[in-house]
């Protein structure tokens, strides 16, 4: 399982009702999805009180032999 | 090339009506044959006499780029099976049968094949779980905003969009990369679409036909 880590990414979209968060990788054009599960530290806040919402920089780590994303930092 | 279910095609074979349904579907006397459609299944659905809305979704589709094959289809669906479907109306998201687009509309099914039984019903649970969340609004009038310059310009700013609220394209997008963390929003900030996901290469189009009642 190789993971590429510290990747910078950007928030394009998030929503509460499914938990899932769109974010772009700032390097090229990738967007990837994921579950609000995936943010570090993450105990099942509503994206309003982690200030997680568009355009909020992000760290994020890839599973390069899936294609998903493993983890994400709010920074 | 695109599997559509138009309802002047031909029946093959009957079948058994599964419980109550419409007059009009009666009367229209077939029924999609949904023993190869699973649980998780995107529904495409394109009106033959499309109303102000349906005809806008279309023009504003076409206006953003996509082709008229994809532009036409103006509603997308998520199948539960048993004729059901999970969709998001004018007045939220509900569950409920087929039946409706019976006769007077294209039908198109589609999925991602390299999916299990189980992850497809994951992403109908998914669905579900948004009844009752209301139609966003604000997104639509967004797409129509952004679709006056054309999505292929990818130089939109991000803008904010009401949480508690969905489109009827995003509630499968989202229900499917929920489970499968893929996603079908493929360039940056590209509003999902009926059209896009009847483009999109993730997803194949599922043969299907008539059946007499």
């Amino acid at each position: 399982m190789a993971i590429t880590q510290n990747k910078k990414g950007i928030i394009i979209r998030c929503s509460d009702d499914t938990g899932v968060c769109i974010l772009k990788d700032k390097i090229g054009d990738r967007q990837y999805i994921f579950n609000y599960n995936k943010i570090k530290g993450y105990r099942g806040e509503y994206a309003k009180e982690i200030d997680l919402k568009k355009g909020r920089n992000v760290n994020f780590s890839v599973d390069e032999s899936r294609g998903t994303i493993s983890s994400v930092e709010l920074i | 090339m695109q599997l559509i279910l138009n309802p002047d095609d031909v029946p093959s074979g009957y079948c058994c009506p599964p419980s109550l349904m419409p007059s009009s579907v009666r009367k229209f006397g077939k029924l999609p044959n949904v023993d190869d459609w699973k649980p998780g299944d995107l529904i495409l659905v394109s009106s033959l006499t499309p109303n102000y809305v349906q005809k806008a979704i279309k023009i504003v589709q076409e206006k953003g780029g996509y082709h008229p094959e994809h532009a036409q289809w103006h509603h997308a669906a998520v199948y539960l099976g048993d004729y059901g479907l999970c969709e998001a109306t004018r007045t939220g998201v509900k569950a409920g049968k087929i039946y409706p687009y019976i006769g007077g509309y294209r039908i198109r099914v589609r999925r991602d094949m390299t999916l299990t039984d189980d992850l497809r019903w994951k992403i109908a649970v998914q669905a579900l779980l948004s009844l009752n969340v209301s139609y966003s609004y604000k997104s639509i009038i967004e797409i129509l905003i952004q679709s006056r310059d054309g999505w292929w310009k990818n130089n939109f700013k991000p803008r904010n969009t009401s949480d508690r609220a969905v489109i009827c394209s995003r509630l499968y997008s989202d229900a499917y990369g929920n489970v499968t963390n893929k996603t079908v929003e493929q360039q940056y900030n590209t509003p999902v679409t009926p059209a896009q996901l009847s483009c999109c290469t993730l997803f194949q189009d599922v043969q299907t036909h008539w059946q007499t009642i």
